[in-house]
């Protein structure tokens, strides 16, 4: 972002203009999406560590007389969120200032207020974007999304629908299924729930149908009820930045230590004068990490 | 995603750590009509984020490509002075008048030392760091084929607007298929790092954008070539 001065706007030097045509701009930090989808906490420290630790699998038949069979615990990967310093400042000089009619045309502050919120939207999503890349992988060398995530203790489990499917009740039913079988950190079976289904906002409209409807949407079963309206109790949470795809869908599960951002600081606004060029800067400044502990807070399909 | 598309080459910070970069303020010829290649290319207006070269007559003049083609300058393009930020002066309806670009073929009488001449105002290449579009995808597409491309140098390649607020622009870019390690002849522009997008950039699209700092400069009386270790026009 170059320098702003009388010429880089210079239609707005007099009052002639009905209005400005430009980005809306104010209360950036509510209109943000990733608050929606993701657990939202402070962080305290310049990084923070999640470790994983897995319990001691099946308890076994003692006969009689002999010992009690024993337990043991298991180390999974660590997990360090670190701190990350994102910003932006506009440099507008003071003829700018005193000339520029129409507070719309500069606002500095404003739009460092939406180019963080925005960048804060975008990099959360990158993370759904990201989810089955291998170049982007959590704690245990797997992306968000995989069908191998490693247990502590040995073994993998899945994520993924086995098949992807497109949104409909039939999926929600198999993915749900799914999710009520998925492992603990032992490998045993434990079961999640689904509680969002996050997705490109290309099917904002199946997923309404299909959340929505108290009898089943399907063509040809208009009689049956909707489970998935009724036994379940998902929020749909369309994503308008995620935009490589509009097939891919999420289910986001009550598991504990999910999808998380940690502020470390929220976004803070400087202003200062390079005294001798007589030039004003605005800036705005937050940090803050974004990721996962627990895979099984989602449940992906790459269609 | 798609990368936006910001145009120009945009100031970043400067090296010796200053807020703001320093700014000169030049005038432009009468008639002036920037072309992107040298005896042919396209006539564009001049815009905000263009390079310039001193045109060692008082006044500037686009940067260009193509200055000649053979023996040991070849592929020269011109080395850069600045990059323009604003126009403090620009002829419009017939009248000075700030404005965010010139007009190609602009005239104007009195000369450049007098109150018609269009005044352009530049930041100095020497000593700050930029921003830069790439033309194309790097590589294999990814964060890290971008990375590493880092302490490499390239050209600029200019890809003409013909729409938007100025058009026609001369819209540099970063030429992608230039990338070299060995800091070959007019390969002014050297990678630093990824512009201030960082992460959230598609880096398997084009438009990812990268700070750059120009290798060599254009300075009047500049004798020796070999001092930046590229020919001078």
């Amino acid at each position: 972002m170059s320098e702003i001065f009388t010429s880089t706007a210079a239609l707005a030097l007099k009052e002639t203009l009905e209005d400005i045509d430009t980005d809306e701009h104010g209360s950036e930090g509510s209109k943000a999406v990733f608050p929606k989808w993701m657990t939202v906490k402070p962080m305290s420290d310049n990084y923070i560590e999640f470790y994983e630790v897995a319990g001691s699998g099946l308890a076994g038949e003692k006969p009689e007389g002999e010992s009690i069979p024993v337990g043991t615990i298991y180390e999974g990967p660590p997990t360090r969120f670190n701190a990350r310093t994102y910003g932006q400042r506009m440099i507008v000089s003071d003829e700018a200032l005193e000339d520029l009619k129409y507070d719309k045309v500069v606002m500095a502050a404003k739009r460092n207020n939406r180019s963080l919120w925005k960048l804060a939207d975008f990099d959360a999503t990158l993370v759904l974007v990201r989810a089955t890349s291998s170049s982007y992988v959590g704690a245990d060398g797997q992306p968000l999304a995989s069908t191998s995530h490693t247990l502590p203790g040995g073994g993998t489990y899945s994520n993924m629908l086995a098949t992807a499917m497109s949104p409909s009740k039939a999926a929600l039913v198999i993915a749900t299924a799914q999710l009520m079988q998925q492992v603990g950190h032992d490998g045993l079976i434990d079961g999640v729930e689904p509680k969002k289904a996050v997705f490109p906002v290309q099917q904002w409209g199946v997923w309404r149908e299909v959340l929505g409807s108290s009898f089943d949407p399907t063509p040809g079963a208009f009689n049956a009820i909707n489970v998935v309206n009724r036994d379940l109790n998902i929020t749909p949470v369309p994503v308008k930045y995620w935009t490589n795809t509009t097939t891919n869908w999420a289910l986001i599960t009550d598991a504990d230590l999910g999808l998380m951002w940690f502020w470390r600081r929220k976004p803070k606004s400087n202003t200062w004068v390079t005294e001798d060029k007589t030039m004003m800067n605005y800036a705005i400044t937050a940090r803050w990490s974004r990721g996962w502990v627990n895979p099984r807070s989602i449940l992906f399909s790459n269609a | 995603m798609a990368n936006n598309h910001r145009y120009g080459i945009r100031f970043v910070r400067s090296i010796s750590g200053n807020d703001t970069p320093q700014i000169f303020t030049f005038p432009i010829a009468t008639a002036y009509a920037p072309t992107t290649v040298v005896g042919a290319g396209t006539s564009v207006n001049l815009n905000i984020g263009d390079p310039v070269k001193l045109l060692e007559d008082g006044t500037i003049g686009l940067v260009q490509t193509g200055q000649d083609s053979a023996g040991a300058n070849t592929d020269s393009d011109d080395f850069a002075f600045g990059i323009i930020v604003g126009f403090p002066r620009v002829i419009v309806g017939g009248y000075p008048r700030p404005g965010s670009f010139y007009t190609t073929g602009t005239t104007y009488t009195g000369g450049i030392g007098s109150d018609s001449a269009p005044l352009v105002s530049v930041i100095p290449v020497a000593g700050n760091i930029f921003e830069i579009d790439a033309n194309a995808v790097v590589g294999a597409g990814t964060k890290g084929a971008c990375l590493a491309v880092v302490g490499q140098t390239a050209r600029i390649a200019y890809s003409v607007l013909s729409t938007g607020n100025g058009q026609p622009k001369a819209n540099p870019l970063l030429n992608v298929a230039d990338f070299a390690a060995g800091g070959a002849n007019q390969l002014q522009l050297a990678v630093l790092g990824l512009g201030k997008a960082g992460d959230a950039m598609d880096f398997s699209a084009t438009n990812v954008t990268f700070q750059v700092q120009f290798t060599a400069l254009d300075m009047p009386q500049q004798g020796d070539p070999s001092i930046f270790g590229a020919n001078v026009e």
